[in-house]
């Protein structure tokens, strides 16, 4: 099996094989553009990222070579589910976050989809403003429109709380 | 765009990170960053959000709430849980499913108890590609109610794949062949699952109850139980061969919850006299009652959902359940705190 080699943006180098290498898009894109014996360049990822999706690689062939089934193509969610457990408890709301980023911009359709149902998890308990520091974006209302916010949504925010 | 900041940080770190095993933390990198537009990667995340959550994003900044108002991706799968399920009324929801487009694709209401037969009809019309209904315990339906909208589904969009109606009152068993009719002929071309074959087990039912029926392995959750004949959730058993499959002889335990009291840990059936109790008063099977750490003066082990509920006293090791907590602990008052165990 051919192996491509990638940099990460802090010099260091993984080897990947080509099926899944393909599963990124703009790996793909970088490959049908130039030589495989080049190395690709992705200055956008980490190498702890990087290391987050070859873990994820190869536990999805580990469980394809066990049950038979091709994960990435049918997207059996019941053994991607028992994974994204595993998957969500070492890293921080910060991590997540970052590695969602780069998988976006890697184009890894079925990781993309299990890092967002995560991180939609996690924001479920934060508040609007943990939220705001979370995803590093600015409070940009004015508070006419932040009071037109919460009048047309009150019936969601307002009135007794639900007991657990 | 803020990733050039990034960037940089992180190529000073580079020496440290090889030595590393420990995923670095990028989160200094991220408060450095400036607060700007959020990434559109946060976009994604929009239409995995429940309804409450999704409203709530509305404030974070101007850009999300476009995102949120505009994007219809985000309202085609619209899920009513805990924090909303008792505010949510007719006209909200009318308001709610019309930012579809009439797309909507996925209604789950769990315990909406104020939406009424009329309310339910109004949506379906509305949006005649429906998929997935969820309606569990919304106690305002009745058995007549949810057939005209299954019908009104199966005679428009011809779409929907899988309900969940356990908890409305009054379904009878000739409701229950009534829908399962419309579902099975509008399921025809997904390989048709007998009841039974995807296994209903307690724990992961109260983990997730929609995951049965979001992927396909369910397309109705109430079934005529086996051994009282009504109209309920039957549960199949976790263990390959438990100790009423040997006993009795039997290929399957299952049975609803009436009939096979299920363990609170481990889903298993317990016999009626074997029942260990939690300080919750769940039902626990023998071996969970074994493993699980108990009362310092009750000797009752909590169940997983309530193990929160347990008091530390200091200077002893274990715990007090809140019983015994009340009952010797805080009601004694100038009286030594009992002594380590």
């Amino acid at each position: 099996m051919k192996k491509i080699s990638v940099r990460t943006s802090d010099g260091q180098e993984f080897e990947l094989e080509e099926n899944l290498a393909m599963e990124s898009a703009t790996i793909k894109t970088s490959l049908d553009a130039f030589s495989r014996d080049d190395i690709i360049l992705l200055p956008n990822v980490n190498s702890w990222e990087m290391v987050k999706i070859i873990e994820f690689f190869t536990k999805v062939q580990e469980l394809e070579t066990k049950f038979g089934v091709k994960f990435m193509e049918k997207k059996e969610g019941r053994f991607l589910e028992a994974f994204q457990a595993e998957f969500d408890k070492d890293l921080s709301d910060d991590n997540l976050y970052c590695l969602l980023w780069t998988v976006d911009y890697l184009g890894i359709e079925v990781l993309l989809e299990n890092l967002c149902h995560l991180m939609a998890e996690r924001t479920k308990n934060k508040t609007v403003e943990s939220c705001r520091n979370l995803f590093g974006v600015q409070h940009d209302y004015t508070p006419e429109e932040e009071a037109e916010i919460r009048e047309d949504y009150s019936w969601a925010f307002e009135g007794p709380e639900i007991e657990e | 765009m803020e990733i050039p900041q990034f960037l940089e940080y992180q190529e000073h770190e580079a020496v440290d990170n090889s030595a590393q095993k420990v995923p670095i933390l990028p989160s200094d990198a991220i408060k450095e960053k400036q607060a700007g537009p959020p990434h559109e990667a946060l976009f994604l995340i929009l239409t995995y959000l429940p309804l409450f959550e999704l409203l709530a994003m509305n404030q974070v900044c101007t850009s999300l709430r476009d995102a949120v108002n505009k994007d219809v991706l985000s309202w085609l799968n619209i899920i009513v849980d805990k924090a909303l399920s008792l505010k949510l009324s007719d006209e909200i929801l009318m308001k709610i499913t019309s930012k579809a487009n009439g797309r909507l694709r996925t209604l789950a209401l769990m315990n909406c108890a104020k939406i009424t037969d009329n309310g339910l009809q109004q949506v379906v019309e509305q949006n005649p590609l429906i998929s997935k209904l969820y309606l569990p315990a919304c106690t305002g339906l009745t058995p007549e109610g949810v057939i005209r909208a299954v019908k009104t589904l199966s005679d428009h969009g011809h779409c929907l794949k899988s309900i969940m109606i356990n908890g409305i009152y009054n379904i009878n068993k000739q409701h229950l062949e009534t829908l399962e009719s419309y579902l099975h002929e509008m399921n025809l071309d997904a390989k048709k699952e007998q009841p039974g074959s995807w296994p209903l087990l307690l724990l992961e039912y109260m983990d997730s109850p929609t995951f049965r029926h979001d992927k396909g392995h369910t397309i109705i959750d109430l079934e005529v139980c086996p051994k009282c004949d009504e109209v309920r959730m039957v549960f199949d058993c976790p263990r390959w061969a438990c100790k009423r499959m040997i006993e009795r002889s039997m290929t399957r335990c299952r049975g609803c919850r009436f009939c096979i009291l299920r363990c609170q840990e481990c889903g298993g059936c317990v016999d009626s006299q074997e029942i260990e109790e939690a300080v919750c008063a769940h039902i626990l099977c023998s071996d969970c009652w074994l493993h699980l750490p108990k009362c310092n003066f009750c000797n009752k082990p909590y169940c997983k959902q309530h193990v929160d509920n347990k008091c530390c006293t200091s200077g002893s090791t274990g715990f007090v359940c809140e019983v015994c907590y009340a009952k010797y602990i805080v009601n004694l008052p100038s009286i030594v705190e009992y002594v380590d165990f």
